[in-house]
């Protein structure tokens, strides 16, 4: 074995010893012992891929990351055939309602009341869609994260800001609504965000309209720029601690 | 695996998926989705797993192939053949020089290295995977891994060597004068 090959196959020995078992550097580990050159470079090679890895460790994941697999994986748990999940059956039911209150929403004009309902329905339907943030909206949904004021009032957000972070967007009636996951104490939030404009009929308290539906509670309020609704799974109370 | 173990299984491996994503996607939004798509993807079928110490490498296995499938493989990946042949002399790029240089700057280095050489590269640095479990998860032989590897630090080393050349530094300018 002359030094070429040695050194091609040492190079795909890891410098940490994990493969000092491995008869296939065996041999040119022999080389090393009879070649101080050889050993040097060994030394040299090791060394360098030690520093190298070490640096590269120093990479960290962006915060929020760990927190948002551990939300998506509680919504894929216990897989069942597709059939037999209930989310299709709850998909179905809620097409039909989310199809009434489109209809109703267009029949009898806009209101904070229907974006709660239609939020409710969409994180009872889609609720793998809501398994986390985007990493670039991490920042964003820290405001709402350590605000310890009631959100209604302290609220300021930006469709364009939005829009250029990649929020989720859906569509209500033809209305663009935007939807900020965050997480307070251990619980996964909803804000649904809408122009005002097209949502303009309600009360700006969100306690007159706090409902729950099923394991999800909903409400809505409205500020001169936007109607909100706010979701969660957590329970009223934890709810109405936001408000 | 139970319900519980999964919070341990993220916290061992999430940090290390997502910097062999970063190698692989060039940039962090990408990187987090197929690190989350990762473990949606055990979430979802990791429980067939029956070798408990097969679980690193069915992560890596999966987060590659779940890179592969995000995008069009044929039109964008580099064939072998078309690369430059390997240099004869790697150049020698001191230790010291990477200790000193900024983390960010080495994976940049990294991500520029051609593709076929970067993933058995980032497997072999990141994750302190061997030669056969590189192999095993890049569904390639045992000699290419080897060979790849050789040819990857070789152009990695050119990198870092290039990078540090623009990197040095600049004399600052005199107080009051600007630039």
């Amino acid at each position: 074995m002359n030094h070429h090959e040695a050194k091609f196959l040492l190079r795909a020995r890891r410098p940490g010893g994990a493969d000092a078992k491995d008869p296939v550097f065996a041999e040119a580990l022999a080389e090393t012992e009879k070649d101080p050159t050889l050993r040097a470079w060994l030394e040299s090679e090791a060394a360098f891929d030690r520093t190298l890895a070490a640096k590269l460790r120093e990479i960290q994941p962006p915060p929020g990351l760990r927190d948002a697999i551990l939300a998506g994986s509680r919504a894929s748990q216990r897989p069942l055939a597709w059939w037999k999940k209930p989310a299709w059956l709850a998909i179905a039911a809620s097409i039909a309602v989310i199809l009434t209150l489109t209809l109703r929403f267009r029949a009898s004009g806009s209101s904070t009341q229907a974006l709660a309902s239609y939020a409710l329905q969409d994180l009872a339907v889609n609720s793998a869609e809501h398994a986390g943030q985007r990493p670039e909206l991490t920042e964003l949904a820290a405001r709402f994260t350590n605000t310890s004021v009631p959100l209604p009032g302290n609220i300021k957000v930006d469709a364009a800001e939005l829009r250029r972070l990649g929020c989720r967007t859906l569509n209500f009636a033809g209305h663009e609504v935007f939807e900020i996951c965050f997480k307070r104490d251990g619980h996964w939030y909803h804000l649904y965000a809408a122009n005002v404009h097209n949502f303009s009929h309600g009360p700006a308290d969100a306690k007159a309209l706090l409902t729950t539906q099923g394991r999800i509670s909903s409400t809505a309020w409205k500020d001169g720029d936007f109607a909100y609704a706010l979701v969660t799974d957590a329970g009223p109370e934890a709810l109405r601690r936001l408000i | 695996m139970q319900a519980e173990a999964f919070p341990q299984l993220v916290e061992t491996y999430y940090a290390a998926l997502y910097r062999f994503a970063l190698s692989l996607a060039k940039n962090s939004s990408d990187a987090g989705d197929l690190t989350q798509q990762t473990f949606f993807v055990w979430a979802t079928k990791g429980g067939s797993l029956r070798d408990g110490s097969k679980v690193k490498s069915w992560l890596f296995t999966t987060l590659y192939r779940e890179f592969l499938r995000s995008r069009r493989r044929g039109n964008r990946m580099v064939a072998i053949e078309d690369l430059a042949p390997a240099e004869q002399e790697i150049p020698d790029v001191e230790t010291d020089l990477v200790a000193k240089m900024d983390a960010p700057l080495v994976m940049n280095a990294l991500q520029e290295v051609d593709e076929a050489f970067r993933e058995p590269l980032t497997l072999f640095y990141l994750q302190d995977l061997s030669y056969l479990e590189i192999a095993e998860i890049l569904s390639i032989p045992i000699g290419t891994v080897m060979s790849r590897l050789s040819r990857g630090k070789a152009q990695l080393r050119h990198l870092l060597a290039q990078k540090a050349k623009g990197g040095r530094v600049i004399e600052f300018p005199q107080q009051g004068v600007r630039p």
